[in-house]
């Protein structure tokens, strides 16, 4: 094995620098929701400390755990087989605005959505760095492949929770791109990815008016524009330093989910331009530090890894913060490290936390 | 891994890295776009959802008596409105507030099922019912301070001061005519909201400031005094309605102003548009004798007419223009100073026949009649004179004593207190001051004034108003310690176009002190009933009654009576009613003026000296120069030769009078109304 080297401090930096900013963030955004439904401007905030503690245990464990212990059938199979079951477990419980993305056990609630995403990654990364170059034949290695993947978007898909399908399907198509995809595959993957969500959009009625209405938010201020409508004037409010943190008033309500799907909309208001460009260069940093892991990790296992686990941080990073700007249409996607959400918070450090550990075996 | 392997990976890993770059490059794009280049619109667009103006009411200036005593004055109400979107039943919320409200259950209702943040319930509630609404604790049911006008007096001086509506504007009296210096300007206040739109902390953007304060020329003591006096007379008489001013006449101001029927601003509306009329300024009526005054103070003015001169009143008979005019009592020869006290229409007649139109009606709008005075309260009328050239030949007797011609009680007041303050004609005016909420000076009142009568007319009558009083027409003015002056009227009022016999106006103008004037008044009694309806006689005394306290209050000394100066008293023991008994084919109503219509110069047609000549077949330049020989005034229409005319060759007209003749071009056929094509 390769000798072992210390753990890539900018990868580290980057994240605990978003881990701590998105805590303030997320206090400022949820306090005004807090407090009218918790009756104190902390409850959700304190809730939030939590999960981020909890994450970063989970984080210096995984960082301890050297990757090429997952590199195994069985335990990939298992991670496979336990996110199945809580995807499909979800199912089971009562919907909540229309999706079924939740398994509540009293307080305590989880998406398994975000356990999906490990486990998926952990797949094809076990599956490329065996199959190789040999992906490019269709029956026998891509169809099995497209089909382990497109059971878990499908499942995801039916829990109504299309911004998560999207990003890990976009990850999958970029993981595979780079793993050696051939471009013909590439086209047609992308292509019938691009039909599955054409169909899925005016399939269902509320996803065609945000489609509408991305394109012109103001036709329907009221209704489905309303969410772009808030989150532009949030963004453009803030100008270029802001409004000062915790001095935003978008989220006293005028912003739907402040503290989650919009968190990028507070930022732009409350630290302005400079604090939006520097929060989108801290994610180009961790690109930056993850590819290099990736590259120079000391086998494809990893390799590939360290891409599928650092292009699911960033891909959704860069998709909710096009959301906020309305550059894409709106999807309910988190912020990763930074938008209030305990799965997300405890899966994306645990996620970094293996990143970190492929880091500490690439020179 | 193989070394192509590796290489290929690292290219595709560009490749993404490339195509992450772009989209962080379009982001920062948009975010530079956002937030410098749409700010600006951005921000407009989150202040208008985040935050809530609210007008807050100013306090209306309050309106102060001359001795700063409140006559109106501004308070604190509470109005109801609900947030219909809060309320957790519209149709509970409605029983209870129509309930305690005393409201109709069925308005209420639409109201509250509506999905707007605002409507009023209910304004300006009492303190009861406030708290009865209070109590029910409705969510959604909220008080919003107003400002509501109060009238401490009530009636008290009601006419002058007006009243103002639910929005706290001034609809009437000087509450109309001074709204924007009293009003006040409004005050902002911005709530800021959430998107729940629960208001939070407010923040002034400009403070409400209060209206200014007027101070009048008014008394209130001797408005209530004024008030009370008419009440009982207007009582006593049984008249329609009655109107009393008092001035001073040095200065215009009005010391008193009120009106019979009148009414409370405090619940304006529970009283009908008549009582809100002020008669004072709106109503206009023929003065009848009062009159007279102008016609006498014109003649001496000019120069034709002395004071002891003689004038043959003719037994009390005078022809003009073909009518008869009688004096109610015969007279013969009258002094001039006589033909006032005894109110000769005889005499007044021949006074303005000497004048002539021109002067007349030069005097007529030097007094300032035709034309408002000015004073500042809305809805004044300007009085009806005619223009010169729509009199007839008649006129100048009619409005020698006083008839087609309309007056305000105002005017009249002014004209009479010409002769009081030495021969000025002065503006009326309310207001004396304006004063800031913080009590700074804003406004001063300048008496505006012009000299209208020179000294020795002025002296004489005054001698004649007082004759008037003392053995005249007025004796019933007469005061107890002091000396006064003044003149009756009584006419006719003019019902259906034609004079009536049993409906008058019966008015006495005056003022007192003789020597320096200290109040001028005029009492005018609309449609006295019963058997005492002369101006003398129901009007008079309430002069007397209204004056003579105010002097011994103003503690004025009293005045040895005047004497007797040469006059022969021979008449002054006939009652002499000073009603012109007097029915013209013409009245106010029935006359067009400056009308086109050539049946007015028919009417008199058969009475005059001249004959008129056939003009037709004539030329322009003949028919001009046959007018001008028999004085005629011509109105040619169209050109060619004369094809017809008004009135008809051979009628008898006065001199002066107007002939219209209609020319047509002999081209266009013998009838003028063809065109030439």
């Amino acid at each position: 094995m390769a000798p072992k080297v210390s753990w890539d401090k900018w990868l580290f930096l980057t994240m605990t620098a978003l881990v701590l900013f998105g805590l303030v963030m997320a206090y400022s955004a949820s306090a005004p929701l807090s407090a009218q439904r918790y009756g104190a401007g902390h409850h959700l905030f304190l809730r939030q400390l939590g999960w981020a503690l909890l994450g970063w245990i989970a984080m210096l464990g995984a960082m301890r755990i050297d990757y090429w212990h997952y590199d195994s059938k069985r335990v990939v199979a298992l991670a496979l087989l336990l996110a199945g079951v809580l995807l499909m477990a979800a199912l089971g419980f009562p919907s909540v605005n229309g999706s079924r993305r939740w398994i509540r056990l009293g307080t305590f609630s989880f998406q398994p959505s975000e356990a999906a995403k490990p486990a998926l990654l952990l797949f094809l990364a076990f599956y490329l760095s065996r199959r190789g170059h040999a992906i490019n034949q269709l029956t026998r290695n891509l169809l099995p492949c497209l089909a382990v993947v497109g059971a878990f978007l499908g499942l995801i898909l039916l829990e109504s929770d299309l911004g998560t399908a999207v990003c890990l399907a976009l990850v999958v198509t970029v993981v595979l791109f780079v793993g050696g995809l051939s471009v013909a595959y590439f086209a047609g993957l992308a292509a019938l990815c691009a039909s599955v969500v054409l169909y899925m959009v005016t399939q269902v009625s509320y996803r065609w008016e945000r489609i509408v209405a991305f394109l012109d938010p103001w036709s329907d201020p009221l209704r489905s524009g309303y969410q772009i409508i808030q989150s532009l004037i949030a963004v453009g409010t803030g100008g270029i330093s802001g409004a000062g943190l915790g001095q935003g008033k978008q989220k006293l309500f005028f912003l739907p989910y402040p503290h989650s799907d919009f968190i990028y909309a507070v930022i732009g208001e409350e630290v302005g331009l400079v604090g939006s460009v520097l929060v989108l260069l801290a994610f180009l940093l961790f690109f930056w530090r993850g590819m290099r892991t990736a590259v120079r990790a000391p086998d494809p296992f990893g390799s590939y890894l360290a891409l599928g686990l650092t292009l699911v941080i960033v891909l959704q990073a860069m998709i909710h913060i096009s959301v906020a700007l309305s550059l894409v249409p709106t999807k309910g996607i988190p912020l990763p490290f930074v938008s209030m959400g305990g799965s997300s918070m405890l899966v994306s450090l645990a996620m970094a936390g293996v990143l970190l550990n492929i880091s500490h075996h690439s020179p | 891994m193989s070394e192509t392997r590796k290489h290929s990976v690292l290219n595709r890993i560009l490749v993404s890295a490339a195509l992450l770059l772009a989209w962080s490059t379009v982001i920062v794009f948009r975010l530079i776009y956002l937030q410098i280049f749409r700010h600006d619109d951005l921000l407009a667009k989150a202040e208008r959802q985040q935050s809530l103006t609210v007008e807050v009411n100013p306090l209306r200036g309050q309106i102060l008596d001359r001795k700063m005593r409140e006559l109106a004055a501004s308070v604190d109400v509470e109005s109801v409105y609900a947030s219909p979107r809060d309320l957790a039943s519209p149709e509970r919320a409605a029983a209870q507030l129509s309930e305690v409200l005393g409201l109709d259950q069925g308005g209420v209702l639409p109201k509250l099922r509506g999905s707007s943040s605002f409507v009023w319930i209910k304004r300006k509630v009492t303190p009861r019912e406030k708290e009865a609404v209070a109590v029910l604790r409705l969510q959604g049911v909220n008080f919003l301070k107003e400002s509501q006008r109060f009238y401490p007096h009530r009636e008290l001086a009601a006419h002058v001061l007006g009243f103002v509506g639910l929005d706290n504007g001034g609809l009437s009296g000087l509450e109309y005519f001074y709204d924007a210096q009293v009003r006040g300007t409004p005050g902002r206040i911005l709530l800021n909201r959430d998107a729940r739109k629960t208001p939070m902390e407010g923040q002034v953007q400009r403070p409400a400031t209060a209206g200014n304060v007027l101070v009048l020329s008014i008394d209130q003591n001797l408005q209530y005094h004024v008030e009370q006096m008419l009440a009982e007379a207007v009582a006593a008489c049984q008249a329609a309605s009655g109107t009393a001013i008092l001035m001073d006449p040095h200065t215009g101001e009005i010391l008193a102003l009120a009106n019979v029927p009148t009414y409370n601003p405090n619940d304006y509306s529970s009283s009908g548009k008549e009582a809100w009329r002020n008669q004072a300024i709106s109503d206009t009526y023929e003065p009848g004798s009062t009159f007279k005054i102008i016609t006498a103070a014109a003649s001496l003015e000019e120069g034709l007419a002395r004071a002891d001169e003689q004038i043959d009143c003719q037994q009390g008979r005078i022809v003009v223009a073909g009518h008869s005019i009688s004096d109610h009592h015969p007279y013969g020869w009258l002094t001039f100073r006589q033909v006032l006290e005894h109110s000769s229409n005889v005499g007044a007649i021949k006074l303005g026949l000497r004048l002539g139109n021109e002067r007349l009606h030069a005097y007529v709008r030097k007094f300032g009649f035709g034309q408002r005075t000015g004073i500042d309260l809305p809805g004044e009328e300007p009085g009806l004179v005619w223009g010169l050239s729509s009199w007839t030949p008649l006129s100048v007797a009619s409005i020698s004593m006083g008839h087609e011609i309309g007056v305000t009680a105002l005017q009249l007041l002014v004209a009479i207190s010409s002769v009081a303050n030495g021969g000025y004609w002065v503006q009326p005016h309310l207001v004396n001051r304006m004063i800031s909420p913080e009590g700074d000076l804003l406004w001063q009142w300048q008496p505006v004034r012009k000299k209208i009568l020179g000294a020795s007319a002025t002296r004489v009558l005054l001698e004649s108003l007082e004759g008037a009083v003392l053995r005249g027409t007025g004796r019933e003015a007469a005061l107890e310690g002091y000396r006064a002056a003044g003149k009756t009227g009584t006419a006719q009022k003019i019902v259906d176009g034609v004079y009536s016999h049993t409906k008058f106006v019966a008015s006495f103008a005056g003022f007192a002190p003789v020597q320096d004037a200290r109040i001028a008044a005029i009492v005018v009694m609309n449609e006295p009933q019963g058997s005492r309806y002369y101006g003398g006689e129901v009007a008079a005394p309430v002069f007397k009654k209204i004056v003579e306290p105010l002097l011994v209050k103003m503690g004025l000394p009293p005045e040895e009576p005047a004497v007797n100066s040469g006059v022969e008293s021979e008449p002054a023991d006939v009652r002499v009613p000073d009603v012109n008994d007097y029915a013209p084919a013409r009245t106010m109503t029935e006359v067009l003026p400056a009308s086109d219509e050539p049946n007015q110069i028919v009417l008199s047609a058969s009475m005059g000296n001249v004959e008129v000549p056939d003009f037709r077949g004539k030329s322009l330049r003949a028919v001009i120069r046959e007018c001008a020989g028999r004085g005629l005034r011509l109105r040619p229409a169209g050109s060619g030769i004369a094809v017809e005319q008004i009135p008809p060759p051979g009628a008898s007209v006065y001199a002066d009078s107007q002939v219209m003749v209609w020319f047509s071009s002999p081209t266009s056929g013998n009838t003028h109304e063809v065109e030439t094509p």
